[in-house]
């Protein structure tokens, strides 16, 4: 064993016990709690992330995503699946879809006449965000987000062709079944 | 799911009218240790959260289950070691996902004016001297932090230190001396430049 610290760093070390860490919170607490009450159904912190090989974008001309192996049931995979799929159908219909963080490169004088004559989008992050309750009865959803950013491409009132790249995130509930 | 199961688990759910359990009893008092561990091994007080929960969660399935040996006074040595080893497989994946979750702490650093999360409980007479140490210690070289943070604020000894970290007892003191070392001298610097008393 090293010998006894000096009277420096035994000062120091006083010092340091001196200050108390930081409480943890009462919300925390409880969330803390509730997580070891229903350890059960809980999700570790590396399941919520459904990460994609390698690249997290896809090639810019088509959505793709690798399964990857994540533990979450094959059917809501699937169901997550074949919700990107129509969410993206719905885009593609010209549907407004719901965007944030818009960071449009065009310029705000110019006339933008949208005539998308490619469109795609990447997928940049999924995550498995848990579970949550909502309705009226409360029942039990999965909740997938995912972030992914869309290129439009138009015209602009000058004949250039313009694309702009918009980030843009979309939340899915996929119902759990009660056993 | 009939009506009673169903109130339940609302009432679990959104923690209402939910008696204390003896897990928020535990956690009262050793949830903060335990946070400012986690925090330690951590690159924000998001991840912290989730690598503690994550373990405090295996803890109780084992005890659920039954699998825990060493009862409660088990516990700590435990959930430090869960901690550091969810903290370790995070950071991995962290580096493989970028930068971005350190970008959004830096934002919050600038737009909080620095204040963020703070590790320590701050008393107003000495809280420019407690913004120095906590700053020394995230400065410091994570095996010194560690050892620093379980044996002066987790109440470990070198022995359990050593235990849980899988070195020798020896190496753990070798490493809180040389910590404090590197903090007197950190602080030697702050206080040459007249920042701190």
């Amino acid at each position: 064993m090293p010998d006894k610290l000096n009277t420096e760093l035994q000062a120091l070390e006083a010092q340091l016990s001196n200050i108390s860490a930081t409480e943890m919170p009462e919300d925390m607490i409880t969330r803390m709690e509730n997580a070891m009450i229903n350890w059960e159904t809980h999700l570790p912190r590396e399941e919520k992330i459904v990460p994609f090989a390698e690249s997290v974008s896809a090639p810019a001309s088509a959505t793709t995503f690798q399964k990857t192996s994540s533990k979450f049931n094959t059917w809501g995979a699937a169901a997550a699946v074949a919700l990107i799929a129509t969410t993206s159908a719905l885009f593609m219909s010209g549907n407004d879809p719901e965007v944030t963080n818009t960071n449009s490169s065009v310029a705000s004088n110019s006339v933008i006449e949208e005539q998308p004559e490619r469109f795609s989008h990447n997928i940049t992050n999924a995550s498995n965000e848990g579970i949550t309750y909502a309705g009226q009865d409360q029942k039990p959803y999965r909740v997938f987000r995912f972030e992914y950013t869309k290129e439009v491409e138009s015209v602009d009132e000058n004949g250039n062709t313009v694309i702009t790249q918009e980030p843009a995130v979309e939340t899915i509930l996929i119902p759990i079944e009660s056993k | 799911m009939d009506e009673e199961q169903k109130i339940m688990t609302i009432a679990k759910a959104k923690n209402v009218n939910s008696p204390m359990t003896p897990w928020r009893e535990w956690l009262n008092e050793h949830g903060s240790k335990l946070l400012l561990f986690a925090r330690q091994q951590t690159r924000s007080i998001a991840d912290a959260e989730d690598v503690l929960q994550d373990s405090l969660v295996k803890l109780a399935k084992k005890e659920a289950e039954g699998t825990f040996d060493g009862g409660q006074a088990g516990w700590l040595p435990y959930l430090y070691t869960s901690i550091r080893r969810c903290a370790i497989d995070l950071g991995r994946k962290e580096d493989r996902r970028g930068k971005r979750e350190e970008k959004v702490e830096s934002d919050r650093h600038i737009h909080t004016g620095g204040i963020m999360d703070p590790w320590f409980n701050s008393d107003s007479a000495d809280d420019e001297t407690r913004n120095y140490l906590e700053n020394a210690l995230k400065k410091l070289p994570p095996k010194y932090a560690t050892v620093i943070t379980m044996k002066i604020w987790g109440e470990q000894t070198f022995a359990e230190i050593g235990k849980n970290l899988d070195i020798s007892q020896n190496t753990a003191a070798s490493r809180y001396r040389y910590g404090l070392e590197a903090l007197k001298k950190h602080l030697a610097s702050i206080r040459q430049s007249g920042d701190i008393l």
